[in-house]
């Protein structure tokens, strides 16, 4: 039996993988803004299930979450970084506040709760930190750059993570979901304030008054879940795990255009080299 | 003739972007925080060149230096987002004050630039905006995750930033060099003060922590920069040196491994028609 510890437990994927968890027996430490929203979830599995009030960017309370998982259940087998949200703005349209509020919750708030609980799983030799980013980082959109930017940033972290703590006996990994029938495009999508006319054409189209796509998204959230457990049970579990048939086809051609693009520019990046010792003589 | 602006143009890629570009005649916008080190630039091309300090994490002096090229040179047509450094330290011992001033510097400020610089360039239809991360980016080191992720930030904001501008006919490009033989390693480099015993030996603090020379020639990277950006269909993402080359394809080749492998996985989690 394990113990996990997943943040923005209350809707959407972090809700549909706390009950995965929580119906085949591990414990969960789930958190979220508010723990009304996780009420039903502790009523169903009292003995398993502790509620946490977490605003991942509130440093005491990523503390306190920590402690209390760890005196309740003896410490933290699998962590979660699944709160998250998105911001629509063009990046000449976004605020300075709105943007670092979006930093906060993506990327310097999910590193703090992996510094938090790193003693301990370097302590036990033992652990997984599990981030959930999105098939928006490798792929980036009109309106998404910041939110781009956050996962972007919060994998590049995981991939250098990766790297300094395996030999601890630790591993990462990041998650890709796809479009999921979640709240993702309603709850979860913030838009700027600022609105200009120059970007009605590519931003414009996808801020979230123009969003079209919620509630019609293929990938099914319980399904991400099962998928997720399924793969931190895996001794093989990849780096990097997409969701979704949307997924595979997105990156796939992310990665091909990137390859023929550098490609193509080769014979100029091949250009800045120093001559080699060989060359001299 | 354009008007280019470069920050961090004192030294480094900079240093070499900024003698090359005044040498083929072009007008440059040359800042740095200290204006001391660029200073004789002027006085070499004293027509084609303005110093001005600008300290990135500072948004009137940037304010300040897009004025100013705008009201000598009458807008700037190449922005080059150059300045940066790097920070060294496992994710663990990384602090926040220090982490805090990476970002500032490596991509709050350049967005910062950018978005004092979109008005121009758009009013007038034209420009081209480059961002110079670098392939560690890409492949991260242990040790280098803060520095990674403020690259990879930019990254991400700069394909989304392309796909607004093309339309408006500007350009962004993000460059990203291997190796230079610079002063990165030395001048452009933090570190975290914490250093924490179990991270010594992966981030290769044990031992001889002697460094081969870096392949990267900065003129020769500052001429390839030059090339491309004034190639009528330009490269959103550029490489520079072999070992950029070599960490693309490898990093290329373990996504592609990790989406191939799992692929079945992947497929799994589609809701039933």
């Amino acid at each position: 039996m394990s113990t996990w510890l997943i943040t923005g437990a209350s809707s959407g994927l972090g809700a549909a993988l706390a009950r995965t968890v929580l119906d085949q027996g591990d414990n969960a430490v789930v958190t979220a803004r508010n723990t009304e929203h996780l009420q039903e979830l502790v009523d169903a599995y009292p003995h398993t299930a502790l509620a946490m009030a977490l605003e991942i960017s509130d440093h005491d309370q990523v503390v306190t979450a920590v402690q209390a998982g760890t005196e309740r259940f003896g410490g933290i087998d699998v962590l979660v970084n699944n709160a998250g949200h998105g911001y629509r703005a063009a990046v000449e349209e976004a605020s300075v506040g709105e943007v670092d509020e979006l930093f906060a919750t993506n990327f310097f708030g999910p590193v703090d709760l992996i510094k938090q609980v790193l003693p301990q799983m370097r302590e036990r030799r033992a652990g997984t930190i599990i981030n959930v980013s999105s098939i928006g980082a490798p792929r980036s959109n009109p309106a998404s750059g910041y939110y781009t930017a956050t996962k972007a940033a919060l994998e590049g972290v995981s991939d250098a993570l990766n790297r300094e703590v395996s030999p601890l006996g630790i591993r990462v990994m990041v998650i890709e979901p796809g479009a999921f029938r979640t709240d993702f495009s309603g709850r979860s999508l913030k838009p700027s304030q600022t609105v200009i006319e120059d970007y009605a054409e590519t931003a414009g189209k996808r801020r979230k008054e123009n969003d079209t796509t919620n509630g019609t998204q293929p990938g099914d959230p319980a399904r991400a879940a099962q998928t997720i457990v399924d793969t931190v049970q895996r001794k093989d579990a990849p780096f990097r795990l997409l969701l979704g048939s949307d997924a595979v086809s997105i990156v796939s051609e992310e990665l091909q255009g990137r390859l023929d693009e550098i490609t193509e520019w080769a014979p100029l990046s091949v250009t800045t080299d120093f001559p080699t010792s060989e060359e001299h003589a | 003739m354009s008007t280019w602006l470069i920050t961090g143009a004192s030294s480094g890629l900079g240093r070499a972007l900024a003698e090359h570009v005044l040498n083929a005649g072009h007008n440059l916008v040359a800042t740095a925080r200290n204006t001391d080190s660029v200073d004789d630039l002027v006085n070499a091309y004293p027509d084609t060149a303005l110093t001005t300090i600008l300290d990135v994490t500072e948004r009137a002096s940037i304010d300040a230096a897009v004025t100013a090229a705008q009201e000598r040179f009458g807008g700037i047509d190449v922005i080059v987002n150059n300045a940066g450094y790097g920070y060294t330290g496992a994710v663990e011992e990384g602090e926040n004050d220090a982490v805090a001033r990476l970002f500032a510097t490596n991509f709050f400020g350049p967005v910062d630039l950018i978005k004092a610089a979109l008005p121009g360039m758009r009013d007038r239809g034209t420009g081209t905006i480059i961002n110079v991360s670098s392939v560690g980016a890409r492949v991260p080191i242990p040790g280098g995750g803060y520095y990674a992720a403020a690259k990879a930030a930019i990254e991400g904001l700069s394909g989304s930033l392309r796909q607004e501008v093309e339309p408006l006919g500007l350009r962004v490009m993000v460059i990203e060099p291997g190796s230079m033989r610079t002063e990165f390693r030395g001048r452009s480099a933090d570190h975290a003060d914490t250093q924490l015993e179990a991270y010594d030996k992966v981030l290769g603090r044990t031992g001889d922590k002697a460094l081969g020379p870096q392949r990267g020639d900065p003129a020769k990277a500052a001429a390839a920069i030059v090339r491309a950006v004034e190639d009528p269909e330009p490269p959103g993402l550029l490489l520079l040196g072999t070992d950029a080359l070599g960490g693309f394809h490898a990093a290329t080749r373990a996504a592609t491994g990790d989406v191939e492998q799992f692929e079945h996985l992947t497929r799994s989690t589609d809701a039933t028609l």
